[in-house]
C-alpha cells in the first residue's frame, strides 16, 4: 500500500491518529484545506519578515505534517523552524519553495488516497 | 483497529481528560480516541483558555503541549502540580530539545511524549496515568479530610450546639447521601452543610453550592445540570452543571423550599436514580456526590400548602439536622460575641473592645429574628459607629424587633387609664418581676459605665440598695 504514495505513509498516519483506516480517511479528507491555511500562515510570517512567528507557525505545521506521516515535508518544516531566526534570505526562500512543492504533492496524493479508499 | 464502539471497558472509561494543544489534527484524533474509550475530553488551544476552563472541568488527567501560541505549557504544568497534585500531567511536544523533557519531569510531569507518536503508545501512557489518578484519589479519600486546609469552627458549647455538632460529625462520617438541614434564616445552615462536607471523608472533593431562591427557574436548571452546546440559543459551549462539578464531593442546595415545582420533579428523579442529563444532552451522567439541602421553611407545611412535593420532601428528609435559633442557645452569646469581635476587629483594623456581662445579658435577652447573621451585623455596626473601648448596651442598635423584655413591657404612651398613672403597661402574657429588675439594673450599669453611684441615681435608689439588688442578681462583681 505504501509504495503507491511517495509523500506520505498511510501506515504511519494510521498509527499516529489511531482509529484505523476509517479515522485516517477523515483526516485525509480535511487535511488539504487545513494544511493550506497553515502554509499561508508560514508564508505570511515570512513575507512580513516576522521570524519569531515564522518559527512558531512552522512548528505548528510540522506537527500537522507528522500526523499524516509526511516525512519529507515534516523534515523540511523542522529545518525551517530551526533556521527561522538566523537563516539568510536565500536559504529560507529555497526551503520554503521546497516545502510548498512537497506539500502540493502531498495534498494531491492525499486526495488520490481518499478517492481510492472510497472507490474500493 | 483501535476504533471500536464497544471499546469503553477500559480504565479510561468515565475519566475526564483536559487537553491543551493548538494543533488541530492531533487534538481531533486524541479526542476521538479517548472518547471512544469512554473518557470525556475538554480541549483548549491556548494557555489563557486552559487557565480559564480548567477549574470548571476539574479533570482526572491533563495533556499539555509544550509550545502554545501564547506561552509555554510548562507554566500550566507548574501551576497544576502545585494546586492539583493528584492530577497526572502528560506533556507532549514536537520540540526535540532534551532540556524540555528534563524540565517537564523535574516539574512533576507524569510522562513526556515527543510528537509524532503512535496513538497506541499514547493510549498506554494515558491508561497508566488513569490508574495513578484513581490510586491517588483513593489514597486521598482514605487519608480523610485535608488537615488544616479548611477548618470548620462551630462556635458555642451550649447543650443545643453540642448536640448539633455531635449529629453533624456522625452524619458526616456516615454513608448517608442525602441530608436535610433545617433552621431559621441566619442560624448557620450553610456552616452546618460545610461541616457535613469538611468533616467527611470527601473533604478534599469539591463543595459546590447554589441558592435556589436567588436564580430564575430556567437558569437554575442549567446551573444544576449543565447544558450541551446548542441546547438553546445562547448555549455556544458545553457547560457543566453543579452535579457534575461536585463529582464525589457535596452539593449544597440552599433554600430548597424555594425551588419551583417543575424543577422539584426533575430533582426527585435525579435523586432517585443518581443520574441526570445535561440540558439538550442524551447521555445519562451518573453522580455520587452527597446532597445537602437546606431550608428555613417548614417543609411539611409547604407540602400541605402544595408548594413542595411530598415525595421530594421524604426523599430529602432521610436524615435531618436542626440548626437551633440563636435565642435557643443564649448561653453561647459570650463565646459568639468574642469570636465575632476578634474577626471583625481584625477586619476593621481596630482594637477589640471589652464586653461587660451586662452587655452580654442584654444580648441574651434579644429575640434574634435574624439569628447569628443579625448578631454579627449588629456588632459590626457598633464597632464602625462607636469604635468603643468597652462595648455597652447603648452601642447596640437592634433592627426592628425589640428584646424579649421590651416586647413585654413597653413605656405607656397616650392617655393613662382612668384612676391610674402607669409608667409601664403589663400585657396579658404577664411578666417576671425579677427579670424586669435585673434588666433595669443592667441598663443602669450600662448607661453609667458600671459606676454604682450613677447607676443608683438613675434608678432612684441608694447605693446600698443598688448593691443589695446587684448581689441578688449576681451582677455585683461586674461593677465598680
Amino acid at each position: 500500500m505504501n509504495e503507491n504514495y511517495e509523500s506520505f505513509d498511510p501506515k504511519k498516519a494510521m498509527e499516529r491518529n489511531g482509529g484505523g483506516e476509517e479515522r485516517f480517511l477523515e483526516v485525509a479528507e480535511f487535511f488539504p484545506s487545513y494544511v493550506a491555511q497553515l502554509l499561508t500562515d508560514v508564508d505570511e510570517a515570512w513575507t512580513q519578515e516576522d521570524r519569531a512567528t515564522l518559527k512558531k507557525n512552522s512548528h505548528k505545521l510540522k506537527g500537522s505534517l507528522g500526523m499524516v506521516g509526511a516525512e519529507s515535508a515534516f523534515a523540511l518544516a523542522t529545518k525551517i523552524e530551526k533556521l527561522a531566526i538566523e537563516a539568510d534570505r536565500d536559504t529560507m526562500e529555497r526551503l520554503l519553495g521546497e516545502l510548498k512543492s512537497t506539500i502540493t504533492s502531498l495534498t494531491s496524493e492525499l486526495k488520490a488516497y481518499v478517492k481510492n479508499q472510497k472507490d474500493s | 483497529m483501535l476504533n471500536s464502539k464497544n471499546n469503553k471497558n477500559t480504565s479510561l472509561n468515565g475519566m475526564r481528560i483536559f487537553l491543551v494543544d493548538d494543533e488541530d489534527i492531533l487534538a481531533w484524533s486524541i479526542e476521538k480516541e479517548l472518547t471512544s474509550k469512554g473518557a470525556e475530553v475538554r480541549r483548549t488551544s491556548t494557555l489563557r483558555e486552559a487557565l480559564t476552563e480548567f477549574p470548571s472541568f476539574l479533570p482526572d488527567i491533563t495533556i499539555t503541549d509544550l509550545s502554545l501560541p501564547d506561552g509555554n505549557g510548562l507554566e500550566l504544568l507548574k501551576k497544576w502540580q502545585q494546586e492539583y497534585p493528584n492530577v497526572p500531567n502528560i506533556l507532549i511536544t514536537a520540540h526535540a530539545a532534551i532540556d524540555s523533557a528534563i524540565d517537564a519531569l523535574r516539574y512533576g510531569a507524569f510522562d513526556y511524549l515527543r510528537k509524532p507518536f503512535k496513538m497506541e503508545d499514547f493510549s498506554a501512557v494515558l491508561i497508566r496515568a488513569a490508574e495513578i489518578s484513581k490510586l491517588r484519589e483513593k489514597v486521598s479519600r482514605l487519608q480523610g479530610p485535608l488537615k488544616g486546609k479548611t477548618k470548620i469552627d462551630i462556635i458555642g458549647s451550649s447543650p443545643a450546639l453540642e448536640t448539633m455538632k455531635n449529629h453533624l460529625r456522625k452524619i458526616a462520617k456516615s454513608k448517608v447521601d442525602t441530608i436535610l438541614v433545617q433552621g431559621e434564616s441566619g442560624a448557620g445552615k450553610e456552616l452546618a452543610a460545610r461541616a457535613l462536607h469538611y468533616w467527611s471523608a470527601a473533604a478534599n472533593r469539591p463543595f459546590v453550592e447554589i441558592n435556589c431562591a436567588s436564580i430564575p427557574e430556567t437558569l437554575l436548571e442549567s446551573e444544576l445540570f449543565g447544558f450541551e452546546k446548542g441546547a438553546f440559543t445562547d448555549a455556544r459551549e458545553r457547560k457543566l452543571g453543579l452535579f457534575e462539578m461536585a463529582r464525589e464531593g457535596t452539593i449544597f442546595l440552599d433554600e430548597i423550599g424555594e425551588m419551583p415545582l417543575k424543577l422539584q420533579a426533575k430533582l426527585l428523579r435525579v435523586l432517585e436514580y443518581r443520574r441526570f442529563k445535561r440540558l439538550g444532552g442524551v447521555r445519562d451522567i451518573e453522580f455520587s456526590a452527597r446532597i445537602v439541602a437546606a431550608t428555613n421553611r417548614n417543609l411539611l407545611q409547604e407540602v400541605a400548602a402544595k408548594n413542595f412535593r411530598e415525595d421530594l420532601f421524604y426523599r430529602l428528609n432521610i436524615v435531618d439536622v436542626k440548626v437551633p435559633a440563636l435565642r435557643e442557645h443564649p448561653t453561647d452569646m459570650e463565646e459568639l460575641v468574642d469570636f465575632f469581635l476578634d474577626q471583625l476587629c481584625a477586619k476593621l483594623e481596630i482594637a477589640k473592645p471589652n464586653v461587660t456581662p451586662a452587655t452580654i445579658a442584654h444580648l441574651q435577652n434579644h429575640q434574634w429574628p435574624g439569628n447569628i447573621r443579625e448578631l454579627r451585623n449588629l456588632l459590626q455596626k457598633a464597632l464602625v459607629l462607636h469604635e468603643p473601648k468597652t462595648l455597652l448596651k447603648e452601642h447596640l442598635e437592634f433592627a426592628l424587633v425589640p428584646s424579649r423584655m421590651e416586647a413585654q413591657i413597653m413605656p405607656t404612651t397616650g392617655e393613662p387609664s382612668p384612676g391610674a398613672q402607669r409608667s409601664f403597661s403589663l400585657t396579658k402574657a404577664g411578666i417576671s418581676l425579677d427579670n424586669v429588675e435585673k434588666d433595669f439594673l443592667e441598663q443602669a450599669l450600662d448607661l453609667s459605665g458600671n459606676n454604682q453611684t450613677k447607676a443608683a441615681e438613675l434608678l432612684g435608689v441608694s447605693r446600698h440598695t443598688l448593691r443589695y439588688r446587684l448581689e441578688k442578681h449576681g451582677l455585683l462583681n461586674t461593677t465598680k
